[in-house]
């Protein structure tokens, strides 16, 4: 089964390969610009992800296994399968948590902006939002079309004590990693497989 | 020969002044209360004098987008410093370190969730799993510090409870507006509501810190402030402002008539000599017998005895050239007694209002008048230059003369139209009566819905409805307030109401203090029981010792007091819920978001009383309206009595009555129609129209023919009435434009209706 999502994803993938040669030719001219216009070409989404947090405070990692689904300009969902059910969506400025267990809450983002702006960072990047992107963190940008690193740094102090840096590493425009380095030591990393068509 | 009356005036006045040096001045909202006032009336006042929401300034600072956190930290720390402000918050996570550390060092006496169950090896167990998988959520960062000292996840709950519903967004650590352009703050006064000049100090302090802290940063910003305190100020300087310029117009102009009908300045200066004298009367006598006056006692006061200026007016201009003002009183010195009189009649009712403001107001107009009539017939005599006569003043008796010379044609006219009048009135549309507070507020729309938008964005709720215990202990007050809010909560999981605060939240009655203490098991047997709840989890072993040791400290420590909130917000926030009444206590339970009031409503009853802020205060104007209505008839009444035993025939009575009616019911009926309302400042309008329009009609009934040098005394004094209170009608705030246009239509027709109704056969 294919849905309308996942073809107009295969379909911004295959735009960006037909593209591709202008920027492999002349790398100078590929930078943040580019990156976010391609990213922003991608309309919806969805994506298996693995994520690993490596904490003191536990014996063994944390996995956990769910699914990313974006829609534009401003939808996001984060839907964890396991090891327990549980869903962290935002639309707009409302940010929507449901845990297994738990009625669902409904925050307004501003309500907890450490986590609006940890999210939020992952969204404006898949929407290409460069604005957004540069208010909230330092931008740097490494590597080329084909594989490019994006380290996103918090500009808030605030938000800096808890999320020392985000790495975000990707392939033209589909996001492939995402690492979440804290002060303390403490790490996380999230793989992104998108959905085969 | 009549120097004993000028030595007793000056006494007098001596004797007014030295009383008036020692009555305190207030403009305390009290005075607006009923003697007897009912617990919510005594509330509204209470919250409106010194309530939590009185002395909230809400202020937004505008400026460069990545200026405004350098800017609210900057202002907020100059503020913080300054003893004249309670509570300062911006948002800045910093600044409510104190709070935090607070809910962090007493959670297990703070937290709702502390029971029994908690603690035993399936609640921890079940309170563990909840970490872990809170640690593998995006939620991590935020749960994994407090985690070795709070596995049960105490501090977060009171965390949400400490924001509030009060999140507005933020930005570089500070609250901004939703557009990102300014920088929010709220801003609470140690001094209460009422006290407008300390209000005014705060908000120039604020004025002040801003400007410092915007020459700091070196950069263009604005600052804008609103809320209650402003409101106040502003409403202040805005009366007070258009009361003195327009009082400056029309003073020149009726100056400048006067002096074109007296020639001369001293004679003018004299005739002042009267209200002036009367006003000090009415304030000593007010100050003797209340111990104060009121503000609005003052600026009604004076208002209402303007009738006064009128006095000098008559004696002057209706003594002839070369004449002496002492030889034309015998003539007119019946009709003026019997008109003060009059008027001191319509007010006496005054003395027996339930309300204070309304006593205070009769006491000094009676108290003025019978002075301000004194001083025109024992001292003005005396002090008229000899030979004085107001020769200018005989043009302005033609158009009067023509009226009463056609007075047999215009009769039908006057009734007609007073008929007219009359259906108008009963057939009016709607009630009759303005209502709404907010109508009669001399603040600007504009304001108002920019306090609406800050008020909004700062997630400043305007209270309105509350629940009320009072008890005569401390704990007794807050464990009602506990057993209350007990039957709030299913209300709030029911989606009735949104939310509600209680003191009790902050500061737990020492009965549920303990009761918490009891719920943490002793330290050897938490020890046992966190021991085998983390088998199993992935959390490592040796975490925990933070946790054992701080519910060791909670299960034996000292319960917490108030004195222990003091230096922190939250000292603010339970002073302004938790209040002193007389012998006992009351509590406040303020209530947002109330979807389903019927719901709400049964949580009242067995002491808990629900209160409708608004609703108390739209009774307590329509009471206040109420009973000025009341008095006014009463007042009406004497005066028909009055007349009766003086004039003692029928005709006569009716020649007098019949155009104060008249008069009275018209002018009613155009202001009716202009504006829609009738206000309590219009009812006072025609009070004053009964003062003056009952001389006007008591001296055309009393002097046989129409003389030409009374009727230009009527006409010059209906003259400057018309032009001080039309002045002031042209003023945006409503007591002034309400009285002033009410004043100078109603003295207008009165003289018309006067001269055609009153006057006798020439």
């Amino acid at each position: 089964m294919t849905s309308g999502r996942d073809r107009r994803l295969l379909l911004a993938a295959m735009l960006a390969s037909v593209v591709r040669p202008a920027w492999a030719d002349t790398d100078l001219a590929w930078g943040l610009p580019e990156l976010m216009a391609g990213l922003a070409r991608v309309k919806s989404g969805s994506a298996q992800f693995v994520e690993r947090h490596y904490l003191q405070v536990t014996t063994q990692p944390l996995v956990s296994t769910g699914v990313l689904r974006y829609a534009a300009p401003d939808r996001l969902e984060k839907q964890t399968l396991a090891p327990q059910p549980g869903r962290l969506s935002i639309e707009g400025d409302r940010l929507l948590v449901e845990q297994a267990g738990s009625p669902g809450r409904s925050l307004s983002l501003r309500e907890v902006p450490e986590i609006s702006a940890l999210v939020d960072g992952l969204r404006a990047t898949m929407a290409g939002d460069l604005a957004t992107l540069n208010r909230v963190y330092t931008l740097a940008l490494r590597g080329g079309a084909a594989d490019w690193q994006l380290d996103l740094v918090p500009r808030e102090r605030r938000m800096l004590a808890l999320v020392s840096g985000i790495r975000i590493t990707g392939s033209f425009d589909l996001l492939r990693r995402i690492d979440t380095y804290q002060p303390d030591g403490d790490h996380s990393d999230m793989t992104i497989t998108p959905d085969p068509s | 020969m009549r120097r004993w009356a000028i030595g007793l005036w000056l006494a007098g006045l001596v004797l007014a002044i030295g009383v008036i040096v020692r009555t305190p001045f207030s403009t305390d909202m009290s005075a607006f209360l009923p003697r007897a006032p009912t617990a919510a009336q005594q509330m509204l006042v209470d919250q409106l004098r010194e309530g939590v929401v009185s002395r909230m300034v809400l202020v937004a600072v505008q400026g460069p987008a990545e200026r405004l956190g350098d800017l609210s930290r900057g202002l907020a720390g100059r503020l913080r410093a300054d003893p004249g402000f309670a509570l300062v918050a911006n948002g800045d996570a910093d600044a409510m370190a104190g709070e935090r550390a607070l809910l962090w060092q007493r959670r297990y006496l703070l937290s709702p969730e502390v029971t029994a169950e908690r603690f035993t090896v399936a609640g921890l167990h079940a309170a563990l799993l909840r970490d872990v998988a809170l640690l593998g959520s995006d939620f991590g960062v935020l749960v994994k510090q407090s985690l070795p000292a709070d596995p049960t996840g105490e501090i977060l709950g009171l965390a949400d409870t400490l924001a509030g519903r009060a999140r507005p967004r933020s930005a570089d650590g500070v609250w901004v507006s939703r557009d990102g352009t300014q920088a929010l703050l709220s801003v609470s006064t140690r001094a209460a509501g009422f006290d407008i000049d300390a209000q005014e100090a705060g908000l120039s302090h604020i004025r002040a810190a801003f400007e410092a802290t915007r020459q700091e940063a070196g950069v263009a910003a604005e600052l804008v402030m609103t809320g209650p305190p402003v409101f106040a100020v502003a409403a202040r300087a805005r009366i007070k402002g258009d009361a003195e310029r327009f009082s400056m117009i029309a003073t020149a102009l009726v100056a400048a008539v006067l002096l074109l009908a007296y020639r001369s300045l001293p004679v003018l200066v004299l005739g002042l000599l009267p209200v002036a004298s009367g006003a000090l009367a009415g304030i000593a006598a007010v100050g003797l017998v209340f111990g104060f006056v009121h503000g609005i006692t003052l600026g009604f006061g004076v208002t209402l005895i303007g009738e006064a200026v009128d006095y000098a007016i008559y004696l002057f201009t209706q003594t002839p050239a070369g004449g002496r003002a002492r030889d034309t009183l015998p003539r007119i010195w019946p009709i003026l007694r019997l008109g003060m009189l009059t008027s001191v009649c319509g007010f006496s009712a005054m003395l027996f209002s339930h309300f204070t403001g309304f006593a205070q107001l009769g006491l000094f107009t009676i108290a003025g008048l019978v002075t301000a009539l004194a001083v025109t017939r024992f001292v003005l005599p005396e002090l008229l230059p000899v030979g004085f006569s107001a020769v200018g003043s005989t043009v302005f008796a033609r158009p009067v003369l023509a009226l009463v010379e056609r007075r047999a044609a215009l009769r039908w006219g006057v009734l007609a139209a007073s008929g007219v009048a009359v259906l108008a009135l009963a057939s009016h549309p709607g009630p009759y009566w303005e209502d709404e507070l907010s109508s009669m507020s001399p603040i600007p729309a504009e304001a108002l819905a920019q306090d609406a938008r800050l008020r909004g964005e700062l997630g400043a709720a305007d209270v309105r409805l509350m629940l009320v215990v009072e008890r005569p202990t401390v704990q007794l007050a807050l464990e009602a307030s506990e057993a209350v809010a007990a039957r709030l909560d299913p209300l709030v999981s029911a989606r009735a109401l949104a939310g509600y605060d209680t003191p009790a939240r902050f500061l737990p009655s020492e009965a549920l203090q303990r009761a918490r203490q009891a719920a943490l098991p002793a330290p050897a047997v938490l020890r046992d029981r966190l021991a085998e709840a983390v088998g199993g989890t992935v959390l490592r072993p040796d975490l925990f010792a933070p946790f054992l040791a701080d519910v060791a400290a909670a299960r034996s420590g000292a319960l917490l007091h108030r004195a222990d909130l003091d230096g922190t917000g939250l000292a603010l926030q339970v002073d302004t819920l938790l209040l002193r009444r007389g012998a006992g206590w009351i509590a406040l339970l303020p209530l947002q978001g109330v979807a389903d009031r019927a719901a709400v409503e049964r949580v009242a009853g067995g002491g808990v009383v629900f209160l409708d802020l608004k609703q108390a205060s739209d009774q307590l104007l329509g009471d206040y309206r109420g009973e000025a209505v009341t008095l006014s008839l009463v007042g009406g009444l004497v005066i028909v009595l009055l007349l009766a035993v003086s004039l003692r025939s029928p005709a006569r009575i009716s020649r007098v009555l019949l155009p104060l009616l008249a008069s009275v019911v018209c002018t009613a009926a155009i202001v009716l129609a202009g504006s829609g309302r009738l206000s309590i400042f219009n009812l006072f309008g025609l009070l004053l129209v009964v003062a003056v329009g009952s001389n006007y009609c008591l001296f055309f009934e009393g002097q046989e023919g129409a003389r030409r040098p009374m009727v230009a005394s009527l006409v010059l004094a209906d003259l400057c009435t018309v032009i001080g209170f039309g002045i002031l009608g042209f003023s945006q705030v409503p007591v002034l434009h309400g009285i002033g246009t009410t004043v100078a239509i109603g003295a207008c027709l009165s003289l018309v209706f006067g001269a055609v109704l009153s006057a006798r056969h020439a």
